[in-house]
């Protein structure tokens, strides 16, 4: 996999790419937008991490440049800037998914899996884990055939994590895209509902489905055992 | 109603920053000194992998403090004019949201809603996670055991009142004499979201066990 990072801020590009690399990704910098664009266009790419701030061109430009060329590239924006619009517009722009600065390593490289991993996009009525139905449009969950009967919240986060069946989402992804928060909660509210989501889900069946992942967060897959 | 902590603007601010300030300062002083003392003295590997473990702790820390300063900054800004909300439906959705996390810990969320849906007008997603963030916080300082309270109802003059009830003793803003009242980055965030949709938020009182506030919305 070969991931184009856009990061004029040298130490930071250094940092991104150095980690990128520890998970044998093939990784490519460039430190401004035109060089940006030149190289995203003239060479194939399986991911691009795209800095907003840019010197000669800013990162907004790079996207309304490149995504009409390169249609399927996954884009992860990376911002440190405040306002929703900002967001608004490069998510508008083409951008599959928005990072804010300051960001984790770790919440990085999980985003970048969970891009890579994305298919074409589907519109699945109904998502299938092992022997779990979510029923997106009907709102039903069976296990096994059972019905299981879930509050709305469990059941956007049962589908959050189905939907990301075998890749690591950190708490703060479950509180971004559950909670719809940019700024993981003060509580252990995302423990708890999981625990609550295990009991209904896992606590009679095997294999159990959802699982820990020590120091990240957690993983919806057929895995046994806690991951780490 | 009383808009804590302060009247004038000067004031506010220098409250505000010293929140932030305190927010911040926290998790970066632990980072520092874990680090220092890492440096400092002769450690085992498995003393060294959690003296970075523990500055890695912080350094999220910190990052998610600064994450909520940035989302001080979208709360102020101003929503769509159009945009309505039914109250009534949306708390009862917070109280369903929220139920799990108050059972789990022994304590009571109580909600008194009208029978007849109020609509305001305000931003919805940002009226949802304001009060979200609110009841998260007052949860934080509430006994095991004990209640809070959201009571929804028609105000004066076309405005929805909302009036909340909560056990525990929350920590104070640094303000002097009779200013003193709750204050932090989450209150501040909710205040914000508020005033952004024409309307208000407050700290009433406080009888030494139990804190009182009030936020108003504008009504279709």
């Amino acid at each position: 996999m070969r991931i184009l990072v856009v990061e004029d801020d040298a130490p930071l590009a250094s940092f991104i790419r150095k980690g990128l690399e520890a998970e044998h990704y093939a990784v490519d910098v460039a430190g401004d937008g035109e060089l940006a664009r030149r190289m995203a266009l003239e060479s194939d790419y399986d991911l691009m991490v795209l800095d907003l701030n840019l010197p000669k061109l800013d990162g907004i430009a790079v996207l309304n440049s490149v995504r009409p060329r390169k249609p399927s590239l996954p884009v992860l924006v990376l911002t440190a800037r405040s306002r929703i619009e900002d967001r608004v517009q490069s998510l508008d722009s083409g951008a599959d998914d928005c990072l804010i600065k300051p960001f984790s390593f770790t919440e990085l490289a999980a985003r970048v899996r969970a891009l890579l991993r994305r298919g074409p996009r589907t519109v699945e009525t109904v998502l299938r884990v092992a022997d779990l139905e979510l029923d997106r449009v009907a709102r039903r969950v069976a296990r096994a055939g059972r019905p299981v009967e879930l509050t709305s919240k469990e059941f956007a986060l049962l589908e959050y994590l189905m939907r990301n069946t075998g890749r690591r989402v950190t708490r703060a992804m479950i509180v971004e895209h559950v909670w719809n928060l940019s700024f993981d909660t003060s509580t252990n509210i995302v423990d708890v509902y999981i625990n609550y989501l295990r009991k209904k889900i896992d606590s009679e069946h095997t294999p159990h489905l959802i699982h820990t992942v020590r120091g990240v967060g957690y993983e919806l897959s057929c895995h046994s055992g806690v991951l780490v | 109603m009383s808009v804590p902590p302060a009247t004038d603007s000067k004031a506010a601010q220098e409250i505000f920053i010293s929140e932030v300030f305190h927010n911040l300062s926290q998790p970066l002083t632990a980072l520092h000194c874990t680090l220092d003392l890492a440096l400092q003295r002769d450690r085992t590997l498995k003393q060294l992998r959690a003296s970075v473990q523990s500055a890695l702790d912080n350094a999220e820390r910190l990052r998610q403090r600064l994450l909520l300063v940035r989302a001080l900054n979208d709360a102020a800004a101003p929503g769509d004019p159009s945009e309505t909300t039914d109250l009534s439906a949306l708390l009862g959705e917070l109280r369903e949201d929220m139920s799990l996390l108050f059972e789990s810990a022994g304590r009571q969320l109580v909600m008194h809603l009208p029978r007849v849906p109020l609509q305001a007008r305000a931003d919805r997603t940002r009226l949802t996670r304001a009060l979200f963030v609110f009841v998260e916080y007052l949860f934080r300082y509430l006994p095991q055991g004990e209640l809070l309270s959201l009571a929804l109802h028609e105000g004066k003059e076309g405005q929805a009142e909302i009036q909340v009830e909560a056990a525990g003793c929350l920590p104070v803003g640094p303000t002097d004499g009779d200013q003193r009242a709750p204050y932090s980055c989450e209150i501040e965030l909710v205040r914000r979201t508020f005033v952004a949709a024409g309307g208000k938020f407050g700290f009433m009182r406080c009888d030494g066990q139990r804190s009182f506030w009030r936020a108003t919305l504008p009504l279709v």
